[in-house]
């Protein structure tokens, strides 16, 4: 393979260095707006783009700490925010200047329209007050950290580097890209619980919290199955996805505790009438660990989908159509 | 069983729909009726501040002050009207409360009397262990936060009474007025006033009758005379709550005598407490009761909560699975409800609600960390006042009935009661304690 390496010019690190800045501060971002409807706050403040008629960046730092929590929750989210899509902007132009690539540039732009979209979306929800709105936000952001999550995987030495076993395309490809969908679906599903309006019918509710479940025993068949696929004789070599398995799974099993967890914390133990523990157990509102139970769960969630589409990215990048092979053999030099 | 929904009284509801909406408006922009606000002696009731707090949806004002607090806590079970109907309700056991009926279960109101506020903030402060009703007693530790729960108790206030009113119409209405007879038409203020006047009157009527059964609870004497519970906790002076502050002691051989007895009366005919407990107290898996709120949508249409083929026609009206209501296994030391007993020695707090913005402290005889006296004040609670709502009665007394319990028999039984967790039988009332002292009086 040694005579097949394309010489990477070293040029976009800082690409892929603000790429890393961006996406370590939309995870944080994601966090605080979790939290943000966990505490119900997201009208804490209520004018946008201005904090209770400041300049958002003017507005007084001691009202901001020693204010009420809610408010705290939902200005810090708004700053964070306003941070990302500050590392964004220094992002593109970084891959203006660095980035060789057309259409990693185009991605990089993609992801300026994308958070400033969200960000619109964010003070849409204020302006109208539309819990709807508050829904949708809370789906698409994870989605733009997932679009920041694959600006960092393209732009990486491992992806620009030709220096890999490459692997016929299956199945088991587009059951990576499967992977990331469904992923999508449940925090979708996740996002319309968590922003139930309060007329919303019994059924509707319970019907929501079924599909939900029955999305998560999908998911983890798809992972089970995915990541056993990847560890089979023709997968077990490709490099970009073995410390990915692991990420996966072990986000997975987080993820079912803290699911199970959020379901006590919002309402009730089960069973709670067969032992002692169980019957004395009372959810607290506002509880230091239920904020935290909840919130990850819902943060662990996006994680899930950035991790889900890296491992797709990874494998598709190490992947070919039997035409991509033809082709490639033909480029090869004559010996 | 074959039934058929009366058509004319969905019109007679859309009636008393209407009425609602002109007495106590929208759940955005809710009001008291004018009658009671125009009366001085509702004055304490028809608190503006505590409506606009509570209702609409979440967030704050340019004043920073928070508004949509029963959306925020509570309206995802218990509905947005209080209903008992909220997008969770199916999913929890037991389902969340109705307030319509004016029925609640904690309380230190007696049996048929509408709670105080306070009674509510206890409910809300400290939750219901085993159960899906939370705490919020954390939003207490927060100066942003302290008055939030008496807010939400005024309007659990408000929108029970909305919905005892509701009830009442509904049901004078079928009762009283002929078919072609109005309850209630907005547009007849222009168009006949002399019509509307008379209706109104008649629905002021009914609003005068429900707020008065409330405003009985609110005065803390009345409180004391009409219930078993308050007046057995200011007649030995258990006011403060406290029921360890006692120095005397009561010996072993007292405590275990005091115990045997109580197990008499939890075993025999005057308190009956075996029959739906058991003789071990953990309750009977296969009694099959069922609590009040399942029993207006059951028993009493005469319809068999057991027999799934006669109540499933009436799930898409809003009724729920019925759920039996068990005995509760007394052997699990897990008693609900928290009895305010700091509110019965503080007049001035219960009456005007000046509750509002106070902190939680340690001091509270009802603070988590005093959980033992609040089981044994719980038990004595449920024992002299009954648990409304469900099938627990409240115990005949030798006070006003003869062959009743005394006081130092309810004692015993409470002592007994608290024995029956194995945990609570090692520490069983501490040599200490103000109830081992009464038991010393004989």
């Amino acid at each position: 393979m040694s005579d097949q390496i394309t010489t990477i010019p070293q040029v976009g690190k800082w690409v892929h260095r603000w790429a890393w800045a961006v996406s370590l501060t939309i995870f944080p971002l994601i966090w605080v707006g979790g939290l943000v409807t966990t505490q119900d706050a997201g009208m804490a403040v209520p004018d946008w783009p201005g904090t209770y008629g400041y300049n958002m960046f003017a507005y007084p730092v001691s009202a901001w700490v020693y204010g009420p929590f809610d408010l705290m929750v939902e200005h810090g989210h708004r700053l964070l925010g306003s941070l990302a899509g500050l590392l964004v902007i220094c992002l593109c132009v970084a891959a203006w200047i660095d980035e060789p690539r057309r259409w990693v540039r185009l991605l990089c732009y993609g992801l300026l329209a994308a958070i400033v979209a969200q960000g619109l979306l964010g003070g849409a929800r204020v302006v109208f007050d539309a819990r709807t709105l508050a829904m949708i936000h809370g789906c698409t952001g994870p989605l733009v950290f997932a679009l920041a999550a694959s600006v960092v995987t393209v732009t990486s030495s491992w992806w620009k580097c030709d220096d890999k076993v490459f692997v016929a395309r299956g199945w088991f490809a587009w059951m990576t890209l499967g992977l990331f969908l469904a992923a999508v679906v449940q925090l979708a599903l996740g996002a319309q619980l968590r922003h139930i309006q309060p007329w919303a019918s019994p059924g509707f509710f319970t019907s929501l919290v079924h599909t939900h479940l029955t999305m998560a025993l999908l998911l983890l068949v798809m992972v089970v199955v995915v990541l056993t696929v990847s560890t089979t004789r023709r997968y077990r070599d490709l490099q970009g996805i073995r410390g990915l398995r692991l990420v996966i799974s072990g986000l997975l099993i987080v993820q079912i505790l803290l699911g199970c967890g959020t379901w006590v914390a919002n309402y009730a133990l089960p069973l709670a009438g067969s032992t002692t523990i169980l019957s004395r157990y009372t959810i607290a509102i506002q509880g230091y660990w239920e904020s935290w139970i909840v919130t990850g769960h819902q943060a662990t969630g996006s994680l899930i989908i950035v991790s889900a589409l890296v491992f797709a990215l990874r494998v598709w990048r190490q992947t070919r159509t039997t035409q991509q092979f033809d082709l490639s053999i033909s480029h090869q030099p004559t010996p | 069983m074959e039934r058929e929904l009366r058509e004319d009284l969905a019109d007679r509801s859309k009636e008393v729909a209407n009425a609602l909406l002109f007495a106590f408006g929208t759940p955005n922009e809710p009001r008291w009726p004018e009658i009671l606000v125009e009366s001085e002696k509702y004055d304490a009731l028809t608190d503006y501040k505590s409506l606009i707090r509570a209702s609409g949806p979440v967030g704050r004002n340019f004043d920073l002050v928070e508004v949509g607090l029963y959306r925020k806590q509570c309206a995802q079970c218990h509905g947005i009207t209080g209903d008992g109907f909220g997008p969770t309700a199916a999913l929890l056991d037991p389902y969340p409360r109705d307030f319509r009926r004016g029925t609640f279960k904690f309380k230190n109101a007696s049996y048929g009397a509408r709670p105080s506020v306070e009674d509510l903030v206890q409910t809300i402060t400290y939750g219901v262990p085993g159960t899906s009703m939370p705490a919020m007693a954390n939003l207490k530790r927060s100066k942003h936060y302290a008055d939030d729960i008496t807010v939400l108790a005024r309007y659990v206030r408000f929108l029970a009474i909305r919905g005892e009113v509701e009830r009442e119409l509904m049901m004078d209405t079928v009762r009283d007025l002929d078919e072609n007879e109005v309850l209630f038409k907005l547009e007849q203020r222009e168009t006949d006033p002399e019509a509307f006047r008379n209706n109104l009157s008649r629905i002021n009527e009914v609003i005068v009758r429900v707020v008065d059964r409330w405003m009985l609870s609110e005065g803390v004497e009345e409180q004391h005379k009409r219930s078993p519970f308050s007046a057995f906790v200011v007649k030995h002076e258990f006011a403060k709550g406290d029921l360890s502050s006692d120095s005397e002691a009561m010996t072993e051989v007292l405590l275990q005598e005091s115990m045997q007895r109580g197990r008499e009366l939890f075993e025999g005919s005057i308190a009956a407490c075996a029959q739906c407990h058991g003789k071990d107290g953990v309750g009977d898996p296969k009694w099959k009761d069922y609590d009040e709120w399942t029993k207006d949508w059951t028993i009493r249409a005469g319809i068999n909560p057991a027999v799934r083929a006669e109540w499933k026609p009436l799930k898409p009206l809003g009724l729920l699975k019925p759920v039996a209501a068990a005995p509760r296994n007394l052997t699990l030391q897990a008693y609900r409800g928290v009895p305010a007993t700091m509110a019965l020695e503080d007049n001035a707090l219960a009456n005007s609600g000046s509750s509002q913005g106070k902190a939680l402290t340690e001091e509270d005889a009802t603070h988590p960390k005093h959980s033992k006296n609040n089981s044994r004040l719980a038990i004595l609670r449920a024992v002299l006042n009954g648990i409304e709502g469900s099938p627990m009665p409240a115990a005949a007394l030798a006070a006003s009935t003869s062959g009743g319990l005394t006081d130092e028999q309810v004692m015993d039984l409470v002592r007994f009661v608290e024995s029956l967790s194995s945990s609570a039988a090692a520490v069983a009332v501490p040599a200490t304690s103000g109830l081992a002292v009464m038991g010393t009086d004989r």
